[in-house]
């Protein structure tokens, strides 16, 4: 009875304890996973050039992504919430944020953080409201939310940039607290706070349960539509916050500023080890995500790799991690040896191109 | 009947034993079947959906096949049009053993599935899904012409008065049937297997089908015919196989066959009490639910019960009778176009989840993997997730009070697994089921509704989570019970409400009714 309880229980004990500890494996590998691939990108980094591992480099390229940090944590609780979420609009809200934070200059540095803050909330409840009662894909919202934001930061400013002068603005950019330039400070607090929030509180554990299974979350009484909204919601707001320290590094607010970061975003995420499908994945696997984006660009740029060639560089990155992270398609091997077609035709266009022309 | 003269067995032959095949060689038919199951047997995780079952279709005739929910009609059905590959046993056609590699390879060999959820796709023509996967073509493009004149001849052929450039989702279900036939067709069918084709048509529709039923029977196809309304079999098959839990009980010519011959060797499964509550109040007790004139158009009408506390109450039906729809109606999952939902004396105004659980209702779905659980979250986690509140101090989880909690509750209904941070994902069933009865335990709600608790459940797992609906009623809560297996609902329930089509049809205590009884009022047969 027990025996033929115990064989019914899992398709063979064999079979259950192998997919076990490969879960286990693959569950440390998702939690830490990219941390050896940064390791990996700063071990190099070192080896090819003598000041990218010094402390003024580092710091300059942690400065620069703060903006696409905070785009990136916002993304990775819109994605983590499951339902095909992704918010396309992050980069254009950045911009209108400052835009219109620069608008309201006159009312000091109260005056303007408040104003952009609530240029990315506006937009956020926009794509939130779009998801959620008007059950629009999210895809198509954030898109037309992206536009429009685009279209509102060119008329707000006439599409000449705003010259911002705010007493203690610039301190956001080019302050230090304990030695740590602001920037970097508030990325880390972000992060921090982000990580806190998915792993330790009742709207992180939510958060997951919604991504991981819609309906079995309503089934347990959880409000999707209320924590949908609040993603979409956070992550305007950290546009908005984006939107002044962009403001602040640059001393003027720019109606294209902010072009294509949405995807930087998407792609810190996804390097990250988060998958678009939802349920999965952490804030901090996302401040990796950013990290080993920044470093490898930054590397190139050291390098003296021209800036088109580092684009197709960079793209190659995320499709090479991302492929590598593929889950719930067997072990490393497997994943390499069904990423093998994938790289054969990119090392072919790249012999094409180098060779033909 | 037709096929009748094909037919050697005698009416009224005896009972055969269990799974014995019928061989080719006692028949003296000069000629094979068309398609023969011989020792069919499947199992899933460990729940043996058929047993040595063995079966004969042959040209010309109309095999019916019939049994209660959970019987292992549509297990058979799907070895048979190649879904599922049986875990031994053969499969014959014309005498000669084969595989069927998936439903394509099914498919070219003749045998064709008209399932009652009919995959097809609305947006395209009624002749591009006639030929669906065969499109004529000439020059590596779409033959139109060919399409079109050969989707006219096989609708003639079937008298179907239908235009074939007419988009597929316009038409009712009755024509897309026709063309699930119509594919069978022109793939050079022989063997038509439908399962329940006249549930969702009107008697004008179901005459129309019949007719075109013999039309295919007299061209020499085999049907396999599954329906739950047994006064269409007697009328149309030449053969009946009933099965009863995976086994074959019975197979007889279908002439002179009475519905209620059918009925007796569906049922006859032995009925086990799993636990008593001697001295259990009948009918006095506080009613902790009262449903009235619940109606959810087109689904169900005018739904009215009570569940008193301690009591446990079994919802008994065929599947589509709408029972999940009601317990999701009270559950909030659905809107209901009337009625009220009273819960323990107060006026409940459940619009949501949330509302009911509020209210004192929860609900253990029917799906426990795609409603029940979140499965790359922990056993921990899954069940907290209602009462995630109650587990934090502001907007912090006090994990340590969280482990504590879960644990114990997972200890008093013996959920086996490392510990409770393991991912619900990687647990049997049984244990995942533990998991989503755990997950309400602490809230001590007024209302458990259990749809189909042991789906897939081995069986000391079941016995397991008898004892704990036991233990819920004695506690003083209501139990409404969903169960396709009678003998489950007749083993568990003080009472037994029976729905058919979407009508509760009758409400009987579950000591002083038999699985017979039950299943007539769910059929609507013998009620003359």
């Amino acid at each position: 009875m027990t025996t033929t309880a115990d064989s019914g229980v899992q398709s063979g004990p064999k079979a259950g304890g192998r997919s076990d500890t490969m879960r286990r494996a693959r569950s440390v590998f998702a939690n830490s996973g990219m941390i050896p691939a940064l390791v990996l990108v700063i071990g190099i980094g070192a080896m090819l050039s003598p000041v990218f591992l010094t402390a003024p480099n580092l710091a300059n390229v942690l400065r620069i992504s703060a903006v696409v940090g905070l785009l990136a944590i916002g993304q990775t609780l819109v994605i983590l919430a499951g339902g095909g979420g992704i918010d396309l609009s992050v980069g254009s809200v950045t911009a209108a944020a400052g835009v219109v934070g620069a608008l309201y200059q006159g009312y000091g540095l109260a005056g303007t953080i408040i104003a952009a803050l609530a240029t990315g909330a506006f937009f956020g409840l926009v794509n939130g409201l779009g998801v959620t009662t008007a059950r629009l894909q999210p895809f198509i919202v954030t898109l037309a939310t992206l536009t429009i934001a685009r279209g509102v930061s060119f008329q707000l400013s006439n599409a000449t940039p705003i010259y911002v002068s705010v007493p203690g603005l610039d301190y956001l950019a080019t302050g230090a607290i304990l030695g740590i330039p602001v920037p970097i400070v508030i990325l880390g607090v972000a992060l921090l706070v982000g990580q806190l929030v998915l792993s330790r509180t009742v709207y992180g554990r939510k958060l997951y349960a919604v991504g991981g299974n819609e309906e079995a979350a309503y089934f347990s009484g959880i409000n999707v539509n209320r924590l949908r909204l609040s993603v979409y919601m956070i992550s305007g707001l950290l546009a908005g916050l984006a939107g002044v320290l962009a403001t602040a590094r640059l001393s003027t607010a720019d109606a294209n500023f902010g072009t294509g970061y949405e995807l930087a975003a998407i792609a810190a995420v996804v390097v990250g080890g988060a998958p678009l499908t939802g349920g999965r994945g952490s804030i901090l696997g996302t401040g990796v995500g950013v990290l080993i984006i920044a470093l490898f660009e930054n590397l190139l740029n050291l390098l003296n790799v021209n800036p088109w060639t580092q684009l197709m560089v960079t793209g190659l990155i995320v499709i090479v991690v991302v492929a590598l992270n593929r889950k719930g398609e067997g072990g490393p091997d497997r994943r390499i040896w069904k990423g093998l077609p994938l790289y054969a035709v990119l090392v072919a266009g790249a012999l094409l191109l180098f060779f033909v022309l | 009947m037709a096929g009748d003269a094909m037919n050697p067995m005698a009416p009224g032959t005896p009972k055969r034993e269990h799974g014995v095949p019928v061989g080719p060689g006692e028949r003296g038919a000069a000629r094979p079947p068309l398609l023969s199951l011989r020792g069919i047997t499947k199992s899933f995780t460990g729940v043996t959906a058929l047993s040595q079952v063995g079966l004969d279709v042959r040209e010309g005739t109309v095999h019916a096949l019939v049994g209660e929910n959970g019987a292992g009609k549509s297990t058979l059905m799907k070895v048979m049009a190649g879904v599922l590959q049986p875990d031994s046993g053969t499969i014959e056609i014309h005498g000669a053993a084969v595989r069927l590699h998936g439903p394509a390879d099914a498919r070219r060999r003749g045998i064709s599935l008209v399932p009652q959820e009919l995959s097809l796709m609305p947006h395209l023509s009624v002749a591009e899904n006639i030929y669906l996967g065969c499109l004529p073509r000439r020059a590596g493009l779409v033959n139109r012409r060919a399409l079109l004149r050969g989707a006219r001849q096989v609708l003639e052929r079937l008298g179907a008065n239908v235009s074939p450039t007419s988009l597929l989702g316009e038409h009712g279900p009755a024509v897309q049937q026709l063309v699930m036939i119509a594919r069978g067709i022109v793939l050079g069918g022989k063997v038509y297997i439908l399962d329940e084709p006249t549930a969702a048509l009107t008697d004008p529709e179901i005459e129309r089908l019949f007719a075109v039923l013999r039309e295919l029977q007299s061209a020499g196809a085999a049907l396999v015919y599954v329906s739950h309304r047994l006064n269409e079999i007697t009328g149309l098959a030449d053969e009946v196989t009933v099965l009863r839990d995976g086994h074959v009980v019975q197979h007889r010519a279908a002439s002179g066959v009475t519905e209620d011959e059918l009925v007796r060797a569906m049922v006859g499964r032995s009925v086990e009490r799993f636990f008593d509550r001697p001295g259990k109040p009948q009918g006095d007790s506080q009613p902790v639910l009262t449903v009235s004139g619940l109606t959810r158009r087109g689904v169900f009408e005018d739904v009215g019960f009570t569940v008193g506390a301690g009591e446990v109450v079994g919802l008994a039906g065929l599947v589509g009778a709408g029972r999940t729809e009601v317990a999701r109606a009270i559950f909030g999952a659905d809107p209901v176009n009337v009625g009220e939902i009273t819960v323990r004396g107060r006026r409940a105004r459940v619009r949501s989840p949330r509302d009911a659980i509020a209210a004192g209702i929860v609900l253990v779905p029917e799906e426990r993997k795609t409603q029940g659980l979140i499965l790359n979250l922990s056993i921990s986690d899954n069940i907290a997730l209602p009462h995630l509140r109650s587990f934090a101090r502001g907007p912090f989880m006090r994990t340590r009070r969280l482990r504590d909690h879960t644990k114990q509750a997972s200890e008093r209904l013996r959920v086996k697994a490392r510990s409770v941070s393991t991912a619900v994902g990687t647990l049997s069933g049984g244990n995942q089921q533990k998991v989503v009865l755990a997950r309400w335990l602490t809230r001590q709600p007024a209302l458990y509704i259990l749809d189909e608790p042991t789906r897939g459940i081995d069986v000391e797992v079941k016995s397991e989570i008898y004892r704990e609906i036991g233990r819920l009623a004695d506690q003083g809560a209501g139990v409404l019970v969903i169960s396709s297996e009678l003998p489950e609902l007749l083993g568990i329930c003080d009472r037994i409400l029976v729905m058919r089509q979407g009508r509760l049809v009758g409400a009987v205590p579950a000591h002083a009714v038999t699985e017979h009884e039950i299943l007539e009022m769910a059929m609507g047969t013998g009620m003359s």
